[in-house]
């Protein structure tokens, strides 16, 4: 190859909380009770995420987000919003134990991802603060840019993780140093 | 080391100082780093490199690249070897051990070659004519027409070669890195936009590779790897063009290093490409003539005779006759005889060639014979001499013949575009009758053709054409070159001769054929194309599929635009299987999905069942315990004590929102109304079919949320299929779905013994009956975790689903084990559920079984409306000869009988029989002593108390009807 290999890196995160929620962004007084209890605003905009102190939010659909805390403060939060919303039309579901979330970087970490997932992940495209749900090798994954180290931030299903770490071992074995 | 004795001493885009040492078949050889197998045979004086499919006639070298018919090469050998590779494509490389294909013993000398002989004998269409009568005859022919008719030979193991697969996006896609294409990439580029520029061949150049001024590629090379946005991938060959410009390209990474490639690397890339705008540079491909014995070794397509010579510097022969009814031949005779080919005559089938070249070659001193053409050749394993007579102006043959000796012919009856992957892309094509050749026309996608795939055939114009297309600007048509009406099958001067004009070199499909065919009713080229199979080989015919449509449009008095062409497909290039597969394969075939506990089951020597994508325990076998004893013992344990089992794969989802309670309501069959928060409620969901679709228990968590699960292998689909409800007919339900099934993990506690064990697991949790009953739920902790204990029971014993955080589990699971309980399996589950007649989803159902097939209809709430329940109030649902569920005990009590056997009314009388049904579930139950099973038959238990035949493969076996509820009917023992 024209290009030296020179790796890519990825390593599972420690635990963290998380909390899948599910309300109307059209509801103004849903956002403004989900605020005041996240400190910041579930993003309306399709396919980003928002982060501020401890709190990242990711948007996974046009009426749901997911909600990353430290693994501690999980259950306060849920409360929270669920003290804040109890007269809102909206679903909190703690979910962090479901999952696995793998830091990915290296100069090769975006190849070693488009060998198994068909989207477009130009930097340029797929900036700091893009996410998106898709399929990694037939695994539904959460893909999050968080900024631009680590690269990624790949949330796997539980059930999954071990197939998915198996997957990528073998898909980096080509970018493995070989100095 | 051989010598090379048709190498020039100098020139060519060759590197003399890396000789590199390759066989074919079993001679030792030696070429240059930079040679396919094909210029290195060729430099070898190698041209006889195979036989043909059905006459197994000598031949040779036609072309220099990827539309090659004849240098069909076997690489390797075993699970390893490749078969049907291109020698034109094989780049070569140090140990490379390569043999022809359809020949036995060898080219040289091959036994089957008898059928040349015999060719009255088998005509166009003769498998048709000759072997499907007598009907039964065919299964005695197959294997002689496998043998003789064999193209390369299969691996006979799996690939040990590594593939992988990549995906990629692009502004703009380049295919072909020719003049058109360099000029493509570099606009594209320039404008900012990401381009990925992919070419079969390495390096980049294309025509410029193989012409005598071959500069200038390598600088607009050097400048498109210089720009970041610009990505250039060689040896790569876009071979399938799909809807919304999706393309499909396969990258040959190590295929060139041979054995000496890095391990790390994969030999092949799938490169799945998803493009804004497409640039189809394809370049175009030389047509032979066609005239009699067109293909003895040693005639070969201008162009690569062009190419060889510069490109490779090898010469192709001594003394060649050029033959053409166009002006790209003078070009290549030109080249030839600079570098001291002897050329005997540029023989041109025009009266009059007129183009700056052939002014060129009269200056030259070249003998031109205008008006003239190649009528037939002599020879046998190599070409010896071209006869050659004047043509009259209709195209007949006039005057005397004359021999010219030669030792090559390059011959080209014109260029057609290579237009097949802008077919693909649904483009249509248009004739061009000045060209001769098909050009793209219009494609419903953004695709476009630029220099010699769009007609454009000088480079000047490729150049413009490339530009314009580049940068999306709209582009000029370039000059055309108008050709003289001349034509398409030279005519031959006797029978014989007419019946060896090779139109598709590697199918044997003649002149001759073509016109038998059309005469014969095959008058679609379609029909054309199956009855003679022209175009049907691994070249998918693309030196001669145009001359072949002429040829018919000639036989049949229509015009070539009326006649139309074949439809292009996919793969323009053969790709291999495992390209294909990439690392799908083995362990990584599909996902996996495991358990928290998946570990423990491990480490405890847990045998596992595949249930979808999940791993359940199936049982645990103890030292020396086959899995019928394994699974007695679980099932006795959970009758008699308690058992314990991970049911965390079934799916969980949390409904939420005012509607929730009228959505379950809408979902399931039965009724959700009277559902208080802390009781869960057994539910059974139909498709629109009526069908039985899933089952599961619901849980009411509070007034407007609820905790339902699926079965294991259908969560995924039932929650998409509610989502899709939700989203498309009931956008007006308040109700809001989250999966929760990774998030919790499950233990099922089953037996007389379990309300003791949860209370002594438990402080906050009263398991005492009247506090707790049977389908209620309660949350406290359990060994100190946080905890849903449901009071529900698939075994018919009391028992207990214990749901923790999925973090949890191993712990859950721990404190369970320090008490007297015996971990059960899926298979002990199975049988203890099926003592208590319950079912289980895609065992008992099939997706054609109702809940009234079931005895379940006690489940269809009538006052309220239901998926499926239209469906349900069809007569036919309700006629009692549907399958119905029951029982059934064998005569034998020892008889386990199979899953899935027919069941019969009487005893088998030797006539073909009427089914009445099937078994769904058996298994011998350690409880009752005695196998059970449940069946689905025709009247149900209408038909108890009476016998039943099931036959087997060596004997039939009685069976009673009875009641599926083989043990407790009553269902006392739930209250424990």
């Amino acid at each position: 190859m024209a290009e030296p290999a020179r790796g890519v890196e990825f390593r599972v995160c420690p635990p963290r909380g998380r909390i899948e929620l599910r309300g109307d962004p059209g509801d103004g007084a849903f956002v403004e009770a989900a605020s005041n209890a996240l400190g910041l605003e579930p993003p309306p905009t399709p396919n980003r995420s928002r982060s501020w102190a401890d709190t990242v939010i990711l948007w996974l659909g046009p009426d749901a987000w997911l909600i990353e805390v430290p693994a501690e403060a999980e259950h306060a939060v849920a409360r929270a919003l669920e003290e804040s919303l109890s007269d809102r039309h909206a679903s909190i579901a703690v979910a962090g134990a479901g999952s696995v979330t793998w830091s990915l970087t290296g100069p090769r970490a975006r190849d070693l991802l488009a060998k198994g997932m068909t989207l477009d992940l130009d930097p340029e495209r797929f900036r700091a603060g893009c996410c998106a749900r898709s399929l990694l090798a037939k695994v539904p994954v959460l893909l999050h840019r968080p900024g631009n180290d680590p690269l990624y931030e790949l949330t796997v299903p539980r059930s999954y993780a071990e197939f998915a770490r198996d997957w990528l071992e073998d898909a980096a074995l080509e970018y493995a140093d070989t100095r | 080391m051989t010598a090379q004795p048709h190498r020039l001493p100098e020139g060519g885009a060759i590197d003399r100082s890396r000789p590199l040492g390759f066989s074919f078949n079993g001679r030792r050889y030696t070429g240059f780093a930079g040679d396919t197998l094909a210029s290195a045979l060729l430099a070898n004086g190698v041209h006889l490199v195979g036989r043909s499919f059905k006459y197994h006639r000598p031949r040779g070298i036609l072309s220099a690249g990827t539309e090659e018919p004849n240098a069909i090469v076997q690489l390797g050998s075993g699970a390893s070897g490749l078969p049907n590779l291109k020698a034109t494509r094989v780049e070569l490389y140090e140990g490379l051990a390569a043999r022809s294909v359809n020949c036995w013993p060898g080219p040289w000398f091959d036994l089957a070659a008898v059928n040349g002989f015999a060719h009255r004998l088998i005509p166009a269409g003769f498998y048709y004519k000759t072997f499907m009568w007598p009907h039964r005859g065919w299964h005695l022919y197959e294997p002689f027409i496998r043998r003789m008719a064999g193209l390369g030979r299969a691996p006979d193991g799996p690939d040990p070669d590594r593939y992988e697969r990549m995906n990629a996006h692009c502004d703009v896609l380049v295919v072909g890195a020719g003049p058109a294409g360099l000029a493509a990439a570099e606009a594209a580029g320039r404008s900012g936009a990401r381009v990925i520029l992919a070419d079969e061949d390495c390096p980049p150049g294309g025509m410029l590779l193989g012409s005598a001024d071959a500069g200038g590629h390598g600088e607009a090379t050097a400048g498109l790897e210089a720009m970041d946005n610009v990505r250039v991938l060689t040896r790569t060959v876009v071979t399938g063009y799909y809807d919304h410009n999706f393309l499909i390209a396969l990258e040959r990474v190590t295929d060139h290093l041979g054995p000496a490639a890095p391990a790390h690397l994969p030999r092949q890339r799938l490169w799945r490409i998803r493009a804004g705008r497409v640039v189809l540079a394809t370049g175009a491909l030389e047509r032979p003539l066609v005239f009699a014995n067109n293909d003895r070794p040693g005639t070969m397509l201008a162009g690569a005779a062009r190419a060889y010579v510069n490109r490779f510097a090898v010469l192709p022969g001594r003394r060649a006759v050029v033959v053409t009814d166009n002006d790209s031949a003078y070009a290549a005779a030109l080249d030839l005889h600079r570098h001291g080919v002897e050329i005997a005559a540029i023989v041109d089938l025009r009266p009059d060639g007129d183009g700056t070249q052939c002014a060129e070659a009269r200056e030259a001193g070249l003998n031109i014979l205008s008006g003239h053409a190649v009528i037939d050749t002599a020879g046998r394993r190599r070409v010896r001499a071209a006869r050659v007579a004047r043509l009259n102006d209709d195209g007949s043959l006039a005057g005397t013949v004359s021999a010219l000796p030669c030792d090559l012919i390059a011959m080209s009856g014109g260029w057609s575009p290579a237009v097949h992957l802008f077919s693909q892309s649904g483009g249509t094509l248009r004739y061009d009758a000045a060209l001769r050749a098909f050009l793209p026309d219009v494609s419903p996608q953004a695709a476009r053709c630029a220099g010699a795939s769009n007609g454009a055939f000088d480079t000047a114009s490729c150049i413009a054409e490339g530009h314009a297309a580049g940068a999306g600007e709209p582009g000029a048509p370039g000059p055309v070159q108008p050709a003289a009406p001349v034509s398409w099958a030279v005519p031959a001067r006797s029978r014989a001769g007419e019946a060896r004009r090779f139109v598709d070199f590697q199918n044997d499909v003649t002149a001759a054929d073509i016109e038998l065919a059309a005469r014969e009713g095959y008058e679609s080229v379609e029909h054309l194309k199956r009855y003679t199979t022209l175009g049907m080989g691994t070249d998918q015919g693309k030196t001669g599929n145009v001359p072949g449509l002429a040829i018919l449009a000639g036989t049949l008095g229509l015009s070539i635009p009326e006649v139309g062409t074949t439809t292009f497909r996919p793969p323009y290039e053969p790709v291999a299987f495992g390209a294909i597969a990439g690392r799908d394969v083995g362990p990584l075939a599909d996902p996996v999905r495991r358990t928290p506990l998946h570990a423990w089951h491990e480490e405890n020597g847990a045998v596992f069942e595949d249930v979808g994508q999940w791993k359940r325990p199936f049982y645990y076998p103890q030292e020396g315990e086959t899995k019928d004893e394994a699974v007695a013992r679980e099932c006795l344990a959970v009758r008699n004590a308690a058992g314990i089992m991970d049911a965390s794969t079934l799916g969980k989802i949390l409904v939420c929102g005012p509607d929730a309670r009228e959505f379950l309501n809408r979902v399931y069959t039965n009724a959700w109304d009277g559902l208080a928060p802390g009781r869960c409620r057994y539910g059974l969901m139909l498709g629109e079919d009526g069908m039985v679709l899933d089952d599961g228990v619901t849980a009411c968590l509070s007034e407007n949320r609820f905790l339902t699960t699926t079965t294991t292998g259908n969560a995924a689909r039932v929650f998409a299929w509610l989502e899709e409800w939700l989203q498309t007919e009931w956008p007006d339900l308040e109700v809001y779905l989250t999966s929760l099934t990774e998030q919790f993990a499950t233990v099922a506690l089953a037996g007389p013994d379990s309300r003791k064990l949860l209370g002594a697991l438990t402080d906050d949790i009263d398991p005492a009956p009247d506090v707790f009953p049977f389908m209620a739920w309660r949350e406290g902790r359990v060994a100190g975790l946080p905890a849903r204990v449901f009071r529900i029971s698939y075994t018919g014993e009391v028992s207990y689903e214990i749901v923790v955080s999925a973090g949890d589990a191993t712990d859950l699971w721990a404190a369970l084990m320090t008490h007297e309980v015996t971990p059960f399996g899926t298979e002990a589950m199975h049988v203890l559920r099926a003592e208590k007649g319950y079912l289980m989803i895609g065992q008992e159902t099939d997706g054609t079984v109702t809940p009234l097939d079931l005895d379940m209809g006690w489940m269809l709430n009538k006052k309220k409306d239901f998926i499926g329940r239209r469906s349900l109030a069809r007569s036919a649902m309700r006629d009692p000869m549907r399958k119905r569920l029951v029982g059934l005990r064998t005569e034998d009590p020892a008889t386990v009988l199979p899953e899935g056997a027919q069941i019969l009314a009487e005893p088998p009388s030797g006539a073909p029989e009427t089914m009445i049904g099937h078994v769904t579930s058996s298994y011998r139950s350690a409880t009752l002593g005695r196998s059970i099973a449940l069946a689905l038959v025709k009247g149900g238990r209408d038909r108890a108390p009476g016998t039943v035949h099931v036959p087997l493969d060596d004997r039939t076996v009685r069976a009673e009807i009875c009641d599926p509820k083989f043990y407790d009917p009553e269902g006392e023992r739930l209250n424990g």
